[in-house]
This record gives C-alpha cells, structure tokens and sequence, in this order.
C-alpha cells in the first residue's frame, strides 16, 4: 500500500509511539503480581496431590500476555491474564463436568474460595485490588486435531451439570498465537519460542524497543479501542479482532506509524468496499472470530464508524506540525496520560540528556535539533542559560 | 578563544555561511538577519529575527506564527517583556561580542522554540534556565539548575 506521509516526519513520531507503548506496558509491579498469581494457581490445579493430576493438566497463558500485546486498563477496569487449563479426559465428557472438576479443585483452597465466579466459558478468580484470572478449562478437540481444544460454553442461567447445558466452543489460541508471531518481523532475533512444559511460563515482558512493530501497533489499536469505547464498552470491538485483523493485514514494516496505517486502511477499504468484515482463526479455520459481531450488529455498526474515523485522525496526525498540536491529537487518541508522559521521556532521551553532555548539535539551514554529530556540518549547540525577567 | 569583540560585517559573514538561507543585512550599523527554524521534524517551522547594533546583545523576536501563552494565560518562561527571547545569562560568559551570532544565537533559538513547544505540550519548561522571580512550573531538574546558579 502507499504510504501518503512523508518518511522524515515519521521518525520522531515512530519513537514518540514507542514511548507511548512502554507507558502502556503493565507496570512492573503489575507484570509481577500477575505472574505470581498465575504460577500459584497453576501450581494448585497441577501439584501432587491434585486430583486433577490424573488427567495430566495443560496449563498455558493465552490472549494478550501470551502474544505480548498487553496493555494498561483504562480508568477504572481491570488488568488480567487469561490461562488455559487443558486436561486429557479419556471417552469425553459433558462440558459441565470438566468445568466442575476445576471448579472443585479451586475451591478446595480457601484462598481461592471467595475470589471464585462463574463465567460462560471460565471460571474467573477476582483478585482484592485490580487483577482478575480467567482459567478457561479445556479438553483436546479430536475432530480438529493439533492444538485445538474444546472449551465449556455455557449457560449461566442452567446449573452446570444441566443436561441442556452441553455447548462446547472449538478454539486454538496455541496455533493461533504462533500464527501471530510469525507474522511479526522480529527486530532482535531474541524471540526464541518457549519450551513446552506442562505450565507454560507467562512470556517475559519483551522491552517495548525489541517488540516488533505488529506488536506494538496492536497494543496502540487496542489502547485506541479502550479510550474510543470508554463510554459505551459494551460494543467494544474484542482484542482478538483486533489482534487477527493486524496479523493478517501488516506489512511487515519496521515502524509502527506506518504498519498501523497499513492495517487501518486495509480494514477501511474491505469496509467501504461493503464486505462485512468476517474472521476466523488462521490456524483453526471454523473457529468464528466475529461471534460479538454477529449477534450484536450494532457493534459491527460502530466498528465500522470509529475505525473510519481513526484513520482519517491518523492520516491527520502525520500532517500535524507542532509538537504540542501532535501531543493534542495524540492524546485525543490514546489518553492524555500516556502522550504527555512520552513527551517527556522524548524530551529527555533526544535533547536533556545530549545538551548536559554537551553533545546536542543543530543542522544549519533548517535548525533542526541532533542528539550528536550525526552529518558532517552540523553545529554543536554551545552550553546556555535560559535567562528571564517578570515583566 | 578569541576575545577582540566581532564587527557586524564579520557577523554578517558567518550567518551568510552558516545560515544561508538567512536574509542577514547590515544597514546604518544595524545587522538584521530574518530566517526560518523548525527545530525536529514533528515541529512548526517559525521566522525570527535576530537584531544587533554594535557589540550589543542581539535582539531575538520571533516574526511568525505568533508565540501564544500557556493555555490558561500563563507568561512565555524565558523572555524579556514576553517579546524578546532570554537566551543566555548576561555577565556570565556564555556570550560574548566575540562570539558569532551564527554560532551561537541561532543554535540556542532553535532550542529555545523545541523547549517553547514542549512547555506547550507538557505544561513545564524542561530547558533548565535562569528567572528571577516568575513562578512559573519548573520542572526539577529545573529547579536543581536554578538554584544552583543563584
């Protein structure tokens, strides 16, 4: 696709981007919190003693901590981690059934007990602070084979082992995550798959710098998504869409500005072309993606209205001179708190840092400002005091 | 370093070397040289104009667009009278009449309108700098520098 922008301006734009990913990276302490909590219910449905233990359990992470597209809650919700656990049950059973023996095995803990909550296709564990665990059980999908797995689908309003209550969902958030990956140009070849073990570790939290641009562009779509639909969530396109529609539609760019523009136009043009945007799982081909959208049309309505509209911001934000109008349009887009945080990292990163070292070097003819000698001919900035008065 | 103080024709020539799409002119032992700056690629581009008469300090306004005050009417930090710009710390060295201008000036201008804009977009003035008594928000390294320095 062509790119309507001119490349130069692009630049510190891209690393401004960047900055704005790294403030939406968990932080440190939520990353941790997080993990450990993970690794001990992981550990309670798994350990000796468990009677889950028979069925060999599979215990993965899957969705955003996995592919490494997580980003802060907005406002008020919540962080999570979302973590698969897989248990080989020979002859099948009802839906309701394995959802019930996790189920029993969390509220053997009295830590757990309290925290436990039914969802449709999870059992959520709801943290005291900010952070939820959703712990999808799961059983193989013999029919689709591989990684696919079979996921409880239930009605709320039947008891569990309701003989109605008996839907299974199909999905292979496995496959698909590798699928996800491989379409990433990876920056640093420093992303060496993990192991299988029988609990996945939580992938480390890549340094936003050696995150790929896909990854990154989807973390700043998603982070869109949250302030877009901040005041009507529940249309909220899911993380997944997002997800799958970057992957497919990235073109392997190196900076972010330009890959997310790719992205969005691509879905704009399948949209204004009247193509009813319909997505499955790459790696599980009768895995529906668009469930939200297909029972709520309203949602797709919206998708199609905002997702149009961010374009034509983004178009507009890469002809925005002026750092503080950028900073506003940006912030129209992610959040105030982010932008303004990364205006000031940009700050110090490129200018304060070089100006006290006295490296800071200025290109005659335009007066455009370098962190060091990067062309022949260009001037070091002398060190100055800014000076003043109060009239 | 060279301290016999610079003639405006010796100015005029390195702004014509250094800054030659500058329109730098000396008429009546004033030296007036009006360019453009736009100091990163995400900024505006302004038109300013640096004046000198004599040895003296240079006079630096910015012609166009017109600088704005904060968003809710706070002073442009680092100015005198909110028309010309404080580049440098007088008596302290940091300028000299034997400086070039070229050299000089124009480099901290262009610093001067980044740090302008970034104080727009942030609310503080992370240029560091001097100023008497205007409680504007500083940042701290800011403040570090200030007190230092007094």
């Amino acid at each position: 696709m062509m790119m309507s922008t001119t490349a130069s301006s692009n630049h510190t734009l891209d690393a401004l981007l960047e900055l704005v990913c790294i403030d939406l990276q968990l932080t440190e302490t939520q990353d941790m919190q997080s993990r450990s909590h993970y690794g001990a219910v992981a550990n309670w449905l798994s350990q000796e003693g468990s009677p889950l233990r028979e069925y060999s359990p599979h215990i993965f992470p899957q969705g955003s901590q996995r592919l490494g597209t997580t980003t802060k809650p907005v406002g008020q919700s919540e962080f999570d981690l979302d973590a698969v656990c897989k248990l080989l049950i020979s002859g099948g059973c009802h839906p309701g059934e394995l959802y019930q023996l996790i189920w029993d095995r969390l509220f053997d803990n009295e830590v757990y007990r309290p925290m436990m909550k039914r969802m449709p296709r999870c059992i959520r564990l709801e943290y005291a602070g900010d952070f939820h665990l959703d712990i999808a059980p799961a059983v193989p999908d013999g029919n689709h084979g591989g990684n696919c797995i079979l996921v409880p689908d239930l009605n709320a309003n039947l008891s569990l082992l309701h003989p109605q209550n008996n839907s299974w969902k199909s999905t292979n958030p496995l496959d698909h995550a590798d699928w996800f990956e491989d379409q990433c140009v990876p920056v640093l070849l420093v992303n060496e798959r993990y192991a299988s073990a029988k609990v996945d570790p939580v992938p480390d939290k890549e340094a936003v710098h050696a995150k790929p641009a896909l990854k990154r562009s989807v973390q700043l779509f998603k982070r869109w998504r949250d302030v877009e639909y901040a005041d009507r969530p529940s249309l909220a396109p899911p993380s997944i869409i997002l997800t799958t529609l970057s992957g497919h539609f990235y073109e392997r760019q190196q900076r972010c500005t330009h890959a997310l523009q790719s992205i969005l136009e691509a879905i704009v043009q399948m949209i204004e072309s009247n193509q009813r945007i319909r997505l499955t799982n790459p790696a599980h081909p009768s895995e529906n993606l668009c469930e939200k959208w297909d029972t709520n049309p309203e949602s797709y309505r919206d998708f199609t209205n905002s997702v149009t509209a961010f374009l034509d911001r983004w178009n507009r934000l890469q002809k925005t001179q002026g750092i503080q109008e950028i900073k506003e349009e940006l912030s129209e887009i992610f959040g105030e708190s982010p932008v303004r945080s990364a205006v000031r990292k940009l700050v110090n990163q490129q200018v304060v840092g070089s100006r006290e070292r006295g490296s800071l070097h200025v290109r005659p003819r335009s007066g455009l400002i370098l962190p060091a000698s990067a062309s022949a001919g260009s001037l070091r900035i002398p060190g100055n005091t800014f000076h003043g008065d109060s009239n | 370093m060279r301290q016999r103080r610079l003639g405006l024709g010796e100015q005029l020539a390195y702004l014509r070397v250094w800054w030659p799409e500058f329109r730098s002119t000396m008429q009546n032992g004033l030296l007036v040289a009006t360019g453009q700056l736009q100091p990163t690629e995400i900024s505006a581009t302004y038109t300013i104009r640096v004046s000198q008469r004599g040895g003296k300090s240079p006079d630096v306004k910015v012609v166009q667009p017109a600088l704005r005050p904060g968003k809710d009417g706070e002073r442009i930090p680092h100015m005198y009278a909110q028309e010309r710009l404080c580049l440098f710390l007088p008596g302290s060295g940091e300028w000299k009449p034997a400086d070039p201008i070229a050299l000089t000036i124009v480099p901290w201008v262009s610093l001067w309108l980044y740090f302008y804009e970034v104080w727009h977009a942030t609310g503080e003035w992370l240029g560091g700098g001097v100023h008497p008594d205007i409680p504007v928000r500083i940042s701290r390294a800011d403040d570090e520098r200030h007190y230092r320095r007094k």
